[in-house]
């Protein structure tokens, strides 16, 4: 499964990616789904067309591969990628705002710590500064470093998990 | 030879059990400055060793915390703090470093705690401050013990028994092993009933970084709580321990921006101190963590 993790991009390898995950934009028109959501909201299309709309948190069958969205606050809270992770989820995709730095900080370690305790993939889009920061998170056994980071940018970046969404790479 | 060893141990405890007393101990009774919603803690993180007297472990103590003492409340001290009395067995104390060792604890297991809790109990009291301290251990162990003033409040082996709260001078808290502390929903359940200090013992070895932020730092960032981690450093029974201590905290209550308020080495003796503001740890909550309820009820319903 090949994520695109920002804008669109003018790179032939977006050709072949399934899911586009990007804060409100234009849709993405290589990408079979979309992904697009702020603080408030977010949309999931298919072949541009919106199949569902939530304030919340959903998690959603990728013909097979379901993947927990959410938003706001609702990404704050432990207690929703545990329900995604309980549902099935394999990955998680979180959409949130923050004020100043230290809300900056708390939202990626939050984010970082639900990866580590969910034990799946967790791509965030955190808006600062009029700026959108990408972040993709997973278990830190799977990690080089062994920290769990496996991208933290304001540039947009291509995630091409491998089966069972496991030991993802990454691509700018 | 079974009569002969028990001969040898009443005369090497009857020795011990002189070096152990508090009697003829005095510490000076300095004006603490106390302030409400604000705990003080101090936490001393040092390599594992042994004292050959109350004197010796108490003077250690009384040494590493007097310059700050007017203003401590809580003071952690590390894990399997009691064991360091094995020192006072004549012959023994060496042992303390090497697999042996846990041999000798288990036989003078009793007389060893019983003078650990009452030196302990005695100096809360003397200086008018909280304590929480490791106990007198062996290698499978982990027990711990708080002190209030002169009360013993809570003795645990906590690798075995389940956690509890603790009611201090207007504030709680709860101690927790490393394990308890990776489950955000063991927290969060504790959380329900005001508890915003947690106390973790950890005798495991982490040299990364990421992976020593599994616990209760994590919590403190995906729950908004205090954390304090004491972890065992330094050579006993023939084990190597590199463990850090901490201090945790919310990001945005840092004032680095690191989610901690101090933080040990792996290697030496450290002084942590911080000041936990609970006044100002709920407003936190109420800015960032309102609207939790909810799903935390829906997971309660689940089980």
């Amino acid at each position: 499964m090949v994520v695109l993790l920002g804008p669109q991009m003018i790179l032939e390898e977006f050709e072949e990616v399934d899911v586009s995950i990007s804060w409100l934009e234009t849709p993405f028109p290589g990408a079979r789904f979309t992904i697009m959501g702020t603080e408030n909201f977010f949309v999931v299309m298919r072949n541009g067309e919106v199949t569902l709309k939530s304030q919340e948190y959903e998690v959603v069958d990728f013909e097979g591969r379901k993947i927990l969205i959410v938003c706001g606050n609702e990404a704050m809270y432990p207690e929703v990628f545990y329900f995604g992770k309980s549902q099935g989820a394999q990955m998680g995709v979180a959409f949130s705002k923050a004020g100043n730095p230290g809300e900056l900080a708390l939202y990626k370690a939050k984010f970082w710590i639900y990866s580590q305790d969910n034990h799946f993939p967790v791509l965030s889009l955190i808006k600062f500064l009029d700026k959108v920061q990408y972040n993709v998170y997973i278990p830190m056994e799977e990690t080089q470093k062994g920290n769990g980071i496996l991208s933290e940018s304001t540039a947009p970046s291509i995630v091409r998990f491998e089966e069972g969404m496991k030991i993802p790479t990454i691509k700018r | 030879m079974e009569l002969l060893k028990r001969i040898l141990d009443g005369f090497l405890g009857y020795i011990a059990e002189r070096k152990l007393t508090i009697k003829g101990l005095k510490y000076p009774a300095i004006k603490r400055i106390t302030t409400f919603h604000r705990i003080h803690v101090c936490l001393l993180h040092f390599d594992a060793r042994i004292f050959e007297s109350s004197r010796d472990l108490l003077n250690f103590i009384y040494r590493s915390i007097r310059n700050s003492l007017f203003q401590i409340d809580l003071l952690v001290l590390p894990p399997s703090f009691g064991t360091s009395l094995l020192g006072a067995i004549p012959f023994l104390n060496k042992h303390f470093y090497f697999e042996s060792g846990t041999m000798y604890v288990e036989r003078f297991q009793e007389l060893l705690s019983e003078r650990f809790i009452n030196m302990m109990k005695w100096f809360s009291k003397e200086l008018g401050i909280s304590i929480v301290s490791g106990g007198v251990d062996t290698e499978s162990k982990m027990t711990v013990q708080v002190y209030n003033r002169g009360d013993l409040l809570y003795n645990r082996d906590i690798l075995r028994e389940e956690p509890e709260v603790m009611e201090l001078d207007g504030y709680k808290l709860v101690v927790l092993n490393e394990e308890e502390a990776k489950d955000f929903r063991t927290i969060r359940h504790f959380m329900e009933r005001e508890v915003y200090i947690y106390i973790v013992y950890s005798k495991k070895s982490n040299e990364n970084l990421w992976e020593d932020k599994l616990d209760i730092w994590a919590r403190s960032q995906s729950l908004g709580v205090y954390g304090i981690k004491s972890s065992l450093s330094g050579r006993i029974f023939g084990k190597v321990y590199r463990g850090r201590s901490v201090i945790t905290a919310p990001i945005p209550l840092t004032p680095n921006l690191d989610g901690y308020l101090a933080r040990s080495d792996l290697m030496g003796a450290a002084k942590l101190t911080a000041i936990l503001d609970i006044s100002k740890l709920v407003s936190y909550l109420k800015n960032y963590e309102n609207g939790y309820e909810r799903y935390w009820k829906l997971l309660k319903q689940r089980k």
